[in-house]
């Protein structure tokens, strides 16, 4: 018992250090709106200017990312 | 009557030896793009007058010879920059491809990277191209205009409209991005908003490599990828 019990407790400690190590700060939800309403913003600005969806769409994500993270 | 004859002689003897002596080369394009400025100035309208002012800042190189030519980017230029945001999007605007063409199989193979992917897309090089009687000079070379209608589908919902500047001087059917097909090579290059001209023009031997690296795909099959991934984003 007490070895299972010394088992979970080593487990529980592995996982919480694992998901601390490699969880993604979270966002918070108003900065994410903000950054997906920009990229929106500037894929339609893209396509208005003539150019294809598909460099739109890369432009606004680079956009996006640019937005969350930096 | 005798003179003329030798004057079309003369000229036909001209024209035979100017084609025999391009064997190979590269011609370097610079990259600007009219940007349709909003009345409102925002957050995305900065942006993208800051990526469209980034591209002032690379250059592309087409190294050719008589049957093949291979279209990219030119790194040695902005090797310090491939991590700045607003010069990854203006490469996005100008098109980050690399382009490979053989004019004996009439075939292109593009690689371009798309959400993280390479992918080597293959193109068969048919272009119903219009040439036109305007003329304008480019450097030392008279060039004339032709125009070319790019129907609409999916990913370019309002179609495209090219217009190239080529010249008869050097009879290759060479050009940037794969445009390909006109009667001499490509010196400046309108696609919509976007403009490729000519920077420098050099003869010398140029190695030219297929792009080998990526997912090989037809281009129906890729449209279709970009088309589903852009649905799975909700941008529709």
């Amino acid at each position: 018992m007490k070895t299972l019990k010394k088992t979970l407790i080593v487990l529980s400690a592995f996982f919480l250090f694992t998901s601390m190590q490699y969880s993604e700060p979270k966002k918070p939800e108003s900065l994410k709106k903000a950054c997906s309403l920009l990229a929106l913003t500037i894929y339609d600005n893209a396509i208005n200017s003539e150019v294809d969806i598909e460099t739109a769409f890369a432009v606004s994500q680079i956009a996006y990312l640019d937005c969350m993270y930096f | 009557m005798k003179l003329i004859h030798i004057i079309v002689f003369t000229l036909f003897i001209g024209n035979c030896h100017s084609q025999n002596s391009i064997k190979s080369g590269r011609l370097v394009y610079s990259v600007t793009f009219n940007y349709t400025e909003t009345k409102k100035e925002t957050s995305a309208s900065k942006f993208l007058e800051k990526s469209v002012e980034a591209l002032r800042e690379f250059n592309f190189n087409l190294d050719f010879n008589n049957s093949k030519s291979l279209y990219y980017l030119d790194k040695s230029m902005i090797s310090d920059k491939e991590s700045d945001t607003y010069f990854k999007a203006a490469l996005k605007i100008a098109g980050d491809v690399e382009v490979f063409t053989d004019l004996n199989i009439q075939l292109s193979k593009t690689r371009k990277n798309f959400l993280g992917d390479d992918f080597i897309i293959t193109d068969s090089l048919t272009y119903d191209w219009k040439i036109t009687k305007e003329t304008k000079l480019i450097g030392e070379y008279l060039c004339y205009k032709a125009e070319l209608e790019i129907e609409t589908t999916y990913l370019n919902p309002k179609g495209k409209k090219v217009f190239a500047w080529f010249t008869y001087l050097i009879p290759l059917s060479h050009g940037p991005k794969g445009y390909s097909g006109l009667p001499g090579i490509i010196l400046e290059l309108k696609e919509n908003n976007l403009i490729y001209s000519l920077q420098k023009l050099e003869f010398d031997k140029s190695e030219i490599k297929i792009p080998k690296n990526g997912i090989k795909i037809n281009r129906s099959d890729y449209n279709k990828y970009v088309k589903q991934k852009i649905k799975e984003f909700k941008f529709e």
